[in-house]
């Protein structure tokens, strides 16, 4: 089994290849250059410095340094922030929609099944070894682009970090394979699994990022701006509120952040949600070429059905 | 007798449509099976739910006394199938195919692949996808017999060839049959290309099996009869009545030694045979024929 699927499958170990190595060159240039920069100038302890409301704190000269470490070095990982959440999608559309859809469309799930392996082998040993590498490089590729992303703020909690983290990064990788996988075993076309991975995939992460991930905890609060700087400032300040719910006069604005410890504890919560969600995707593709249980002979057929409608 | 396939009260459901209903078949080992009907009839649902390929809803299949391959290794190893079209992965080598034969299967003759591709000329360099259709079909077949199988499945597996490939493929496919104990069940909507090669016959139409027996004893026990239009003879042993002006045209399951005063009979052909019992379904008549010693 193992010959058989490194046989399908060099062509993406090839392109992970490829794109490990030209993340390498991107740290080995940019990367080395904008941590050496940013350890001889002194940025970080700038970067602490420019949250300090006290304004007799803030180091001489340190908004022209930060200014200057970001005209030089922000831009290109910032493209890369904004455009590498669509990774995931992208390795979904590539290698999980065609891994089981190709078989079908092709037919070769015929040949394949007539081996003398079972199918649970077979299906088995395929989800492992594919899954198991995507899982590896991804994990690899987001410890890259952690050390990357490093420099450009103080605070961990910033979106560009927190997506590319080694947890959260590879888990939305997991989610995007397993729902190209899934579509592929309903549909059984490589290309029409392909185009409802990028539906499924955006449907899982919109919602996850941007409704789920700033309530995992009960935002911290503060009057001082600068402190909700610090970590994740989730923009959601108001007045004091009375009981009646209407504004008390004079009072200070509220500001609501997550601190910046709590960066693992929400890379964990994260990736625990799109785990369950990667499992619960493999589990419904599992049984479906397993054959589903009303496909059994296991004498359902002979019992009415009463009120219930079919479930396909 | 022992039985290669044997299959009790086998059915599968396409969401409300039947493909196969209530199919009982003993089909004996060691020979050449045909499984005949039109397009649609479930031919390709039979064979494979007898490779494990899908499950029954159903029913249950055996393969030489043992339960279906879907979940069984050592079953597996007994049975040899070339689907329709004869997939294969397109972008592999045929060294490849072979590679992935040895690995996944534990009797697997490397010389006999090698040797049967060379004598047809296929080489082992090219890629499976740039073969031409026959060289696929022969490549897919050797495949299936390098497992060395007991029980080998083809689904029409000469439907999308030329005549000539056709041809090549049955004569090698019969080649390989003459010597050796194997069982060979394949599907064909055309009987006349599967006369010369089998012994035995399965009709199915509309899912259900219509005839099923030994091709000898069939034609023994069936006769071709032309008499008056007036006296069209009824029962449940006339097949099909076809009435021209002055006399009738009637296929019925009649002895060859059992006296028929007034009609003049003669032995059926196959076609002639198939195509009565075809004939009868469309019109709705229910009880298949099963010749009686192979009945369940």
């Amino acid at each position: 089994m193992i010959w058989l699927i490194w046989r399908q499958h060099r062509g993406e170990l090839l392109g992970a290849a490829i794109l490990l190595t030209l993340l390498g060159v991107l740290l080995l240039t940019h990367g080395v250059a904008m941590h050496q920069a940013y350890d001889r100038d002194g940025v970080g302890a700038c970067q602490l410095l420019m949250f300090d409301s006290d304004p007799n704190g803030t180091g001489e000269g340190c908004p022209e340094t930060v200014s200057s470490f970001d005209d030089r070095y922000a831009e290109l990982p910032s493209q890369f922030a904004s455009w590498l959440p669509f990774l995931p999608m992208l390795v979904g559309m590539l290698i999980g929609a065609p891994l089981l859809a190709r078989e079908f469309e092709q037919g070769t799930w015929q040949l394949a099944w007539t081996q003398g392996v079972t199918r649970t082998r077979w299906l088995g040993s395929k989800l492992a070894i594919v899954l198991g590498g995507v899982l590896a490089v991804s994990a690899v590729f987001a410890a890259g682009v952690t050390w990357w992303f490093g420099p450009l703020a103080a605070q961990q909690f910033t979106s560009g970090k927190f997506n590319h983290a080694p947890l959260v990064f590879p888990a939305y990788v997991m989610v995007a394979v397993s729902i190209g996988i899934l579509a592929g075993v309903v549909v059984r076309r490589a290309i029409v699994a392909a185009a409802i991975t990028v539906g499924g995939y955006l449907a899982v992460r919109l919602p996850v990022e941007f409704g789920l991930r700033p309530h995992y905890r009960e935002p911290a609060t503060t009057a001082d701006p600068a402190v909700a700087e610090t970590g994740w400032n989730i923009h959601d300040a108001e007045y004091g509120v009375g009981p009646d719910g209407s504004t008390i006069p004079g009072s200070t604005l509220t500001f609501k952040y997550h601190p910046d410890d709590r960066f693992w504890e929400f890379q964990l919560i994260e990736t625990a949600i799109l785990a369950g969600i990667t499992l619960v995707l493999l589990v419904i593709a599992w049984r479906l070429v397993m054959g589903r249980r009303s496909d059994r002979t296991d004498g359902n057929e002979a019992l009415p059905r009463v009120g219930a409608a079919r479930v396909e | 007798m022992t039985a290669a396939v044997a299959t009790r009260g086998l059915g599968k459901r396409y969401r409300s449509n039947w493909a196969l209903r209530d199919c009982d078949l003993v089909l004996p080992a060691g020979r050449v099976i045909a499984l005949v009907g039109p397009n649609g009839a479930g031919k390709t649902t039979l064979l494979q739910l007898a490779a494990g390929l899908i499950r029954p809803t159903t029913g249950s299949v055996a393969l030489f006394g043992e339960l279906s391959p879907a979940e069984s290794a050592p079953a597996l190893a007994q049975l040899g199938y070339v689907a329709q079209d004869h997939p294969l992965y397109r972008r592999f080598r045929v060294r490849d195919l072979l590679h992935m034969g040895r690995a996944l299967n534990g009797n697997w003759d490397q010389a006999l692949a090698e040797g049967r591709l060379a004598d047809l000329d296929i080489p082992l360099d090219k890629p499976a996808g740039r073969l031409s259709g026959g060289q696929q079909a022969q490549l897919a077949l050797t495949l299936a017999l390098a497992k060395r199988p007991r029980l080998l499945i083809l689904d029409e597996p000469v439907a999308s060839l030329d005549p000539l490939a056709r041809r090549d493929f049955m004569k090698t496919l019969m080649a390989t049959v003459a010597d050796g104990d194997l069982t060979v069940l394949l599907s064909s909507h055309n009987v006349a290309e599967l006369e010369r090669v089998c012994d035995h016959l399965v009709l199915i139409t509309g899912g259900r099996v219509q005839l099923a027996g030994d091709i000898d004893t069939l034609l023994d026990t069936h006769r071709s009869l032309t008499g008056p239009h007036t006296h069209v003879p009824d029962g449940p042993r006339v097949i099909h009545v076809d009435r021209g002006d002055r006399h009738a045209h009637v296929v019925a399951q009649v002895g060859a030694a059992e006296p028929m005063p007034g009609w003049e009979a003669r032995p059926v052909g196959l076609e002639e045979l198939v195509l009565a019992y075809l004939q009868r379904s469309q019109s709705g008549a229910d009880p298949a024929y099963v010749a009686k010693e192979l009945q369940p």
